[in-house]
């Protein structure tokens, strides 16, 4: 055995950022919580007693109960379903859309960055221009042109969600191009797709990472914002900002369940997320590397 | 003569992830008035964290678990953080590495010199500016006046340093602790600043500890000299006694390494083996797996202690106890 | 005669700076100012100077990575000033000069392994088809940097500053190149640490039969290594000299200043005021030597007339009106 113990401690990146992540309460809270949602969502049918949209006009407006563990709805709708199945809608929307935003944001604005010059200003332009516009007008000029719907919904919040992530992967390998490996890969005989590939993507990724977790917060509740405004999801799909839309006219007759449950499962998804991110973050902060 | 700065038995530890890291062990040094002492030592020796320490300054971390830290008779360690406030800044001050990192480059020159001088001296604004162009002047700043109006980052690294210099010197402090204050500086401009520093500690009357790496600029400021290795004092003396007659194994091969063109056509003498893990710390001396002048009980029992000599010389080696 | 494995003839790099209208740069910085250069094969050259005085630039220029302005560069008798990327894999010209960056940790890709970062060169250029030779090669560099080959699963940031500048240099060796650029190897390096390197160093040149281009600000590493030692100052070079001889022989009041910085023995005569100032800037350049607002020996056409490169001895040149106008 020498003493070369420098050599000896083999502590892998994996179980030292694990390490790092599970010393943070928050975060484990977050991931926890987020964990459990999609468990709700995957499991649904099999979670909810009810069929969410089974009307039953001799339980309307019933406070929560042993029967229905929210209460029901105007059409009596066990709420509890309807809110098991809303997890279902809102996270496989926000799924596809972060997915998809990501990919398209990582891919431009990588390569966006890496050319840099003419190329670069055009493409940043052009998504400033993007940015320009409000997602919900944005939502509300194709619902106009393809009707409302969960497709458009998706597609507004894609045209919207990416030029965030574009913006970030852009900024990270400006940076990156300066930087000592990426120079000496130069020096070996690197081409810039190589480059591009091997060196700078596997570092943009946790900037982008982040951003995409806290972002799907956001597309959760632009999501609910939109379905709530009339444009987005539908009935008799089960969402949550639907469900509070239609409850919210009941509010002041004294049927609080009918806003607060949707809303709780709003809150709590969405502040899941942001301490997941936040977790994130910390983990891949380079100040927390030995 | 009297000991302005006394460092007895210190023990700082990191609490790590990975374990409890032990990087000062049992460190003991002193510092009489307008002495200058010059800390040697190479990444791990724990000089860094010897400074901080004494400042008050260490990160988070790290902490202080035993020994004492006089300085002018008050044991640093017992103070509160507001007298500790007190102290730092004006008795004892500290000039750090990189001065572009020290100095915030929202303010201009003028006004971060201002605030040292307001917190520690009943001087008015008008005063302090007086005082801060003053100052300038002295650790020889060209266009003092039109230096104050500057921001940090459009003055030059020796530029820049001169003014922490006068940062640091502005409350007459009786210490000054420089933590490598040349490393990042060209040569021409570490000659300039080495000078200016001589002439700061004979116009000021202060004491001075150099922190570096660098044992041939130590050499042109300090007139004692104490070297670390891994996290303790292996040997300790006047500057002449030191670089004539090293004694540590550790200070000898330290010296042989350094290139020079009398060593051209010859393989430099190089340190087989790295710095221990200050997470594991072997018994024995620190430096056996290392040394090349080991006997058999090198690497057994408790390290060998300061050993003191005859002339102040303190060794921590078996060879000599 | 034997010819130079590497010149450079009037090698010039300018940078712009600031945006003025239609992004048209307002200044340009004036890095490197028609070097000449002349390297000897199996020799090692070195390039001394302090920050700003485009020995960076020079390095980058040889190797490629950046374009220069104007001039040439010389290869083994091959003019390889214009080549960009394919040229360069084309013409195996990456297989033929290498270089070692100053900083090994950031160099070394910090998600990374080891082992990946040793593959990278032959894999990109493709040197081997089958991946037995690959594994055999590096094997073989290991040795040849004294590691061992339990380091080929780690990351970089578990190895030490010595051990990742090892790395560095067996990349560099990978694609068996006769010409390395080593950009300050050991500057960030503790002085044990840097020993080890150095004698490294020394013993690859022997073996591999090796010509370097050492960039270095340290007068002390210029001496013990190399053949010869040309002085930079604000893009140009001031002296050039066989090092044996640096310290008693150097005659530009530059090269001097060096010295004299370096060393080390305590004296208590004044520095002359003059030299204290900091440089120029290198965007609005003095007409004449550019040394001379510091040079506590100018002479009155040393602002007027800008002093030449000049041959003093073989092996020597300089450029001071002092020096070769007596």
């Amino acid at each position: 055995m020498t003493r070369d113990t420098r050599i000896q401690i083999d502590k892998s990146k994996q179980s030292h950022r694990k390490k790092i992540f599970l010393s943070n309460k928050l975060s484990v809270v977050g991931a926890t919580i987020v964990f459990v949602f999609i468990l709700i969502a995957i499991l649904g049918p099999l979670l909810a007693p009810i069929p969410p949209d089974e009307i039953n006009y001799h339980s309307i407006l019933n406070s929560p109960s042993r029967a229905h563990y929210f209460g029901t709805d105007r059409y009596g709708r066990d709420l509890f379903s309807r809110v098991i199945y809303g997890a279902r809608t809102s996270l496989s929307i926000g799924f596809i859309v972060v997915i998809f935003s990501t990919l398209l944001g990582l891919a431009i604005g990588t390569v966006s960055g890496y050319l840099g010059g003419n190329i670069d200003n055009f493409i940043m332009r052009f998504v400033d221009l993007l940015m320009a516009f409000p997602s919900v007008i944005v939502a509300m000029v194709l619902a106009t042109i393809m009707g409302g719907g969960i497709k458009t919904l998706i597609i507004a919040m894609l045209v919207s969600s990416w030029t965030g992530t574009a913006r970030i992967a852009r900024g990270e390998t400006l940076s990156l191009k300066q930087s000592g490996y990426v120079t000496a890969t130069r020096g070996i005989g690197g081409k810039w797709s190589y480059i591009l590939f091997y060196h700078i993507l596997p570092n943009v990724l946790p900037p982008v990472l982040v951003s995409s977790t806290l972002s799907f917060g956001n597309v959760i509740l632009n999501t609910a914002g939109l379905s709530f405004i009339g444009i987005g999801v539908q009935p008799p799909i089960s969402e949550w900002g639907l469900i509070i839309s239609e409850g919210r006219q009941y509010i002041v007759s004294g049927q609080w369940w009918l806003v607060f449950f949707p809303g709780l499962a709003i809150m709590l998804t969405v502040m899941g997320l942001n301490l997941l991110g936040d977790g994130l973050r910390d983990i891949f902060d380079p100040r927390q590397r030995r | 003569m009297n000991r302005l700065l006394s460092v007895n038995n210190l023990n700082v530890v990191f609490n790590t992830f990975d374990g409890v890291s032990r990087v000062l062990r049992d460190i003991s040094l002193e510092v009489g008035e307008c002495e200058s002492l010059g800390i040697v030592g190479e990444t791990g020796s724990g000089k860094s964290v010897l400074s901080q320490s004494i400042m008050g300054i260490l990160p988070v971390p790290g902490k202080i678990i035993s020994g004492s830290i006089f300085f002018k008779g008050e044991n640093l360690l017992s103070l509160s953080s507001k007298k500790m406030g007190k102290i730092r800044g004006a008795g004892l001050s500290m000039i750090l590495q990189s001065p572009m990192t020290s100095l915030n480059p929202l303010f201009k020159v003028k006004e971060q010199m201002i605030e040292v001088l307001k917190t520690h001296s009943r001087l008015n604004n008008k005063e302090a500016v007086y005082r801060a162009e003053e100052l300038l002047r002295i650790v020889r700043v060209p266009e003092a006046k039109s230096v104050l109006e500057r921001y940090p980052f459009e003055l030059s690294g020796g530029m820049a340093q001169r003014v922490m210099i006068a940062m640091a010197v502005s409350c007459n402090p009786a210490l000054i602790i420089a933590d490598e204050p040349t490393t990042a500086l060209d040569v021409t401009v570490e000659k300039q600043i080495i000078k200016l520093m001589r002439d700061i500690m004979r116009r000021f009357n202060s004491s001075l500890i150099w922190i570096s790496h660098d044992l041939d600029v130590v050499k042109q400021v300090c007139g004692k000299i104490a070297v670390m290795y891994g996290g303790i004092i292996v040997e300790i003396g006047s500057t002449e006694d030191i670089l004539s007659q090293p004694l540590h194994p550790y200070t000898r091969a330290l010296m042989d390494s350094q290139p020079s063109v009398s060593k051209r056509g010859r393989p430099l003498q190089s340190i087989e083996g790295f710095v221990p893990n200050m997470l594991n710390i072997p018994d024995g001396c620190i430096f056996d797996c290392r040394c090349l002048e080991k006997s058999g009980d090198c690497c057994q029992g408790t390290p060998p202690a300061l050993v003191e000599l005859d002339n102040g010389r303190r060794v921590a080696c078996r060879k000599y106890l | 005669m034997v010819k130079p494995i590497l010149s450079t003839c009037k090698l010039k790099k300018l940078f712009p700076v600031g945006r003025g209208v239609w992004n048209k740069p307002k200044a340009y910085v004036n890095a490197l100012d028609k070097v000449d250069l002349d390297i000897m094969g199996c020799t090692t050259f070195g390039l001394l100077g302090e920050s700003g005085c485009g020995k960076t630039t020079l390095a980058q220029l040889i190797t490629r990575l950046q374009e220069p302005t104007s001039g040439t560069i010389w290869y083994k008798g091959h003019d390889i000033t214009k080549m960009k990327g394919r040229d360069l894999r084309e013409n195996r010209i990456y297989s033929q000069i290498q270089i070692v960056f100053q900083n090994p940790a950031e160099v070394l890709s910090p998600r990374r392994t080891i082992d990946f970062l040793l593959k990278e060169p032959l894999k990109i250029n493709k040197v081997y088809e089958k991946e037995i030779e690959i594994e055999q090669k590096i094997e073989e560099l290991l040795d040849k940097v004294n590691l061992r080959p339990e380091l080929l699963t780690r990351f970089p940031h578990q190895l030490s500053g010595g051990q990742q500048q090892r790395i560095c240099i067996a990349r560099a060796l990978s694609l068996n190149p006769d010409f390395i650029v080593l950009d300050e190897p050991t500057s960030a390096l503790d002085v044990s640490v840097q020993a080890k390197i150095l004698n490294l160093l020394v013993e690859l040149q022997q073996k591999e039969r090796l010509t370097y281009l050492l960039v270095t600000h340290d007068i002390r590493v210029a001496e013990y290594i190399c053949t010869d030692i040309a002085v930079m100052y604000l893009g140009e070079i001031v002296e050039i000299l066989k090092a044996e001889e640096f310290r008693q022989n150097a005659k530009h009041p530059y090269s001097k200043l060096l010295i004299e910085s370096a060393n080390t023995e305590c004296e208590e005569k004044d520095f002359d005021l003059k030299v204290l100032d900091d440089p120029p800037s290198p965007i609005n350049l003095p007409k004449g030597c550019r040394f001379q607002a510091r040079c506590p020996v100018s002479i009155p056409i040393c602002s007027t007339i800008h002093p030449e490169l000049k041959k003093i001895s073989d092996g020597t040149k300089c450029r001071c009106h002092r020096v070769t106008d007596n």
